[in-house]
């Protein structure tokens, strides 16, 4: 006990420690002052600097006298050529010496008029900050430093090899739109900003991870945001404290409530339709870059199991299928241990002739039920995850191996019997209908719970199991928001959109569990209405 | 991380209720009515669910007096410390001891129908676990899985007493002209017993935000809970008959195991009701479980009575390893309902409100 308090205690001090000295370090590099001098600041940019050999620096001399010195800095790769060699070298080496005589007597404000007259660079900014330029010339903007002048021009020229906007593979959908987010931050805020043309959209960025500066951002829509989730999630993105974040996930670990739950409390997507209308029902999108996985808070149960499909197909389909969902929910939960308890502890329950075909059917098996479950399971797990891992020719016929051959060899050779077979194909159906991926896979671990409460205490073992589930749902919450949905009537309103999916004319109201001011959705009838009255 | 805010509104005061009230008396209600008034005896419901609802509301108008504040909190005012005290320990102790007896009879039942080799005290030990899991968590978590269970409960019992209408002969419920008058009066104390478990009132109301028609919604709950009740004492009386009906331990559960559902998947219900009577079980005792660590708690005088909550469990599991079977343990309950029945949930709120409205005590905007 003592030795494990000891260990906890050295520990926690080395992190504090070493949190205290990147601290310092962070201080002591911010606030490295511009010099007028162009030479003593190349000196600190190439010190600081040293061995990166991908930056650029490109020396020139301005003016037709040639007496005005200038640096162009880049990362090369990072910044968009095109751009810099034809808007800024171009504007700056040639097209100046049009401007001979206005240079000329403006002397003096040399820096201002090649600002705003020669540079044809939409947004640039200056800082007097040497390690800000360091930070952004890093992030791909092009600094632009003048002999005589303490300040540094910050060009905004960013422009990477990256993915083009395609369709997100975890999240297809039928009807609905093709573009996914991708790993380009302004791509992806640009995907929403188009689709909220909002000016109370708001997209707040800061820089998370001492060391990897990763840009992120929190999108909202301000009057229809919960103000007090808003306010947790900047506190707890404000208190991570990391070297690094290279996916959404890092940030979803560190911020969620609880980190022992199998469920997830944030909700992920690659799509952009879908985080535009979570930001209408009063949510907050985290959006971080070199990720497509957009972050998606607070997050309800019931959020996880719907499709942005379901709002595009008419109600009366969407609302089937969202039960179907909810079906295949429960099949994937608790199908597997309802085999369980009710053929090892409790046949009376089903028809005796289907008693008699399952005994019939486990005649030479010669391990218990649950044993039998659980090898079934863990094989179609494995056979699920070399799935994934293998390319994507290859993986299909793995499955068609693993599922067909293997399982009929099983049955053949007596391990398992037919109905598990079915058991388990069933419920791996299922578990693939369910549309979020980290609520699947947090089924299937609770799956394997219960077929072990249901091996130890049958049909009992199975209602408290998912008693179990239940209060624990009950427990959790996401960004203060309870993650059952928190109804205290059984009307209409209330399960609008949970099991079913109502008609769009009826949802006028925003969803309940959310205190934003703006509630309303909308106010008009339906035109046809109208028109009648 | 944003915090509890401990409220629960009206609407949930009232489904935590009817969750509360319905435990485990509900299976053996129509033999307990059966025996009292033969034939006649379903009229017998509605009778002791009206004494119940009076008692309820008497509850209420005692907690309204002291909207803020928790039974063992108010009642030193009223009645003095040493006395207040006593009777907020007596309360207290008596949520335990439903606790116990709900454990143990489900541990006894569970055991006699699903469970024929397990041994009860695993029976008990988990289910009161995971009771534990969900109480530790204060008030909010128990609403929140009341109105998840209550639905269940509703729509599943009612879709499997359905099908008991087949084959059923209403003559049974004949005649209806009671002959036997006097046997009433002490049978309405008795059945009204079925009815105990809106003594959490108590507790309750004092957790429950802005309340403005508490007295509409407590009689709503207790109406709903008797219609319930009514239903299924009319369901095996047309079943069985009365003279079978006082045979059986448990009624509905020999109902259950009587009814078929012809050309259905599942043919027999038993293991199926059980299981929705798990849930009724586990509902009851989440909420007289709270009431016991929370009023014991104030009680002490605990900031956070929740720490008291684990300790508790080894306390009730050894009392409800006590009865040796479930004869005895009927008849504890027995012998329990009516002392400490009587005490807490008629007796003491009437005695409590006479004397808070003759010494004044109210709190402000009461």
């Amino acid at each position: 006990m003592s030795l494990y308090k000891r260990i906890r205690k050295t520990k926690r001090n080395s992190q504090e420690k070493t949190a205290k000295e990147v601290d310092r370090q962070n201080i002591q590099e911010i606030g490295m002052p511009a010099d007028s001098s162009l030479d003593r600041n190349l000196d600190y940019f190439r010190q600081q600097l040293e061995d990166a050999d991908d930056v650029v620096y490109r020396e020139m001399v301005i003016g037709s006298r040639h007496d005005l010195r200038a640096v162009l800095m880049y990362v090369d790769g990072m910044v968009d050529k095109d751009l810099v060699n034809h808007q800024i070298l171009k504007s700056l080496m040639l097209d100046i010496r049009q401007a001979y005589d206005s240079v000329q007597t403006l002397k003096e404000d040399m820096y201002r008029i090649l600002v705003k007259c020669s540079i044809t660079v939409g947004e640039i900014s200056e800082t007097q900050d040497l390690d800000q330029a360091i930070l952004a010339l890093l992030s791909g903007e092009t600094l632009f430093l003048l002999d005589g002048y303490a300040v540094v021009l910050k060009i905004a020229t960013r422009g990477w090899p990256s993915r083009g906007v395609e369709e997100p593979p975890t999240e297809s959908v039928i009807r609905g739109p093709r573009d996914g987010f991708n790993e380009t931050l302004r791509v992806n805020t640009t995907l929403i900003r188009r689709r909220i043309r909002d000016p109370r959209l708001k997209i707040k960025s800061l820089k998370i991870g001492q060391r990897s500066q990763t840009d992120v951002v929190i999108a909202y829509i301000k009057d229809v945001v919960d103000p007090n989730v808003l306010n947790e999630v900047k506190n707890r993105l404000k208190d991570i404290k990391i070297d690094g974040i290279f996916e959404s996930g890092y940030i979803e670990q560190l911020i969620e409530d609880n980190w022992l739950s199998p469920f997830p409390q944030v909700q992920n997507t690659e799509r952009p339709d879908e985080a535009a209308a979570a930001l209408l029902e009063g949510r907050v999108a985290i959006i971080v870059d070199n990720t497509p996985f957009v972050l998606l808070v607070p997050t309800t149960l019931n959020s996880l199991f719907q499709s942005p499909e379901d709002y595009y197909e008419r109600w009366l389909i969407a609302s089937a299928i969202r039960v179907l969902r909810f079906i295949a929910g429960a099949y994937s939960l608790i199908l597997p241990a309802l085999y369980i308890a009710v053929t090892s502890f409790n046949p009376g329950i089903i028809p005796n002739r289907l008693v008699l075909s399952i005994a019939g059917s486990r005649e030479g098996v010669p391990f218990p039920a649950y044993v039998e479950a659980i090898i079934m399971e863990v094989s179609l797990e494995l056979l699920r995850e070399a799935g994934v891992r293998l390319p994507g020719p290859i993986g299909q016929t793995i499955g068609i191996v693993g599922g067909l051959i293997i399982g009929q060899a099983a049955v053949q050779a007596g391990i398992v019997s037919p109905i598990m077979v079915i058991v388990v194909a069933i419920t791996a159906i299922a578990s693939f209908a369910i549309p979020s991926y980290n609520v699947a896979i947090s089924f299937r671990i609770l799956r394997f719970a219960l077929i072990l409460a249901a091996a130890f205490l049958g049909l009992y073992g199975l209602v408290l199991g998912l008693l179990a589930i239940i209060v624990h749902l009950a427990t959790l919450k996401s960004f203060g928001v309870p993650y059952l949905p928190s109804f205290d009537k059984y009307n209409i309103k209330n399960f609008q959109d949970f099991v079913i999916r109502a008609p769009l004319m009826t949802m006028k109201q925003r969803p309940m569990f959310l205190e934003g001011r703006d509630k309303t959705r909308a106010q008009d009838e339906r035109p046809e209405e109208k028109e009648a009255n | 991380m944003l915090k509890d805010n401990d409220a629960i509104s009206e609407n949930q005061l009232m489904q935590v209720l009817i969750l509360t009230i319905m435990g485990v008396g509900v299976v053996s209600l129509p033999r307990e009515v059966a025996e009292i008034w033969g034939a006649s005896g379903w009229m017998l419901v509605i009778l002791g669910g009206l004494l119940a609802l009076v008692q309820a509301l008497i509850i209420t108008a005692l907690a309204k007096r002291f909207p803020d504040r928790t039974f063992p909190e108010y009642s030193v005012d009223i009645a003095g410390k040493f006395i207040g005290t006593a009777v907020a320990l007596l309360i207290a102790v008596y949520f335990m001891l439903v606790t116990v007896f709900q454990a143990r009879i489900i541990g006894d039942v569970i055991k006699l129908f699903l469970l024929f080799d397990t041994p009860i005290e695993v029976i008990i030990v988990t289910i009161m676990a995971v009771v534990l899991y969900l109480v530790r968590n204060g008030i909010e978590p128990i609403t929140r899985v009341a109105v998840i269970i209550l639905p269940l409960l509703v729509f599943g019992a009612f879709l499997l007493l359905i099908p008991a209408f087949s084959g059923a002969d209403f003559s049974n419920l004949l005649p209806l002209v009671p002959d036997n008058i006097p046997a009433v009066f002490r049978g309405i104390t008795t059945i009204s017993f079925s009815f105990l478990g809106y003594e959490s009132l108590l507790l309750l109301i004092p957790f429950t935000a802005k309340p403005k028609h508490l007295n509409k919604t407590v009689s709503k709950a207790m109406v709903i809970v008797m219609l319930i009740y009514l239903v299924i004492c009319i369901i095996v009386f047309i079943e069985f008959g009365v003279a079978e009906t006082k045979s059986l331990i448990w009624p509905l559960f020999s109902l259950m195991k009587a009814v078929e559902i012809p050309g259905a998947f599942v043919e027999r219900l038993e293991g199926i009701f059980l299981s929705l009577w798990v849930f009724a079980v586990f509902s009851t005792m989440m909420m007289t479980y709270f009431c016991a660590y929370f009023i014991l708690g104030k009680v002490i005088g605990l900031k956070q009575p929740r720490i008291l909550a684990v300790p508790l469990f080894p306390v009730i599991y050894i009392l409800a390893m006590i009865p040796r079977n479930v004869v005895v343990v009927y008849e504890y309950l027995g012998y329990f309902t009516k002392t400490f029945g009587t005490l807490v949930a008629g007796i003491i709120p009437v005695i409590f409100l006479i004397l808070a409205v003759i010494r004044k005590k109210r709190d402000a905007h009461g």
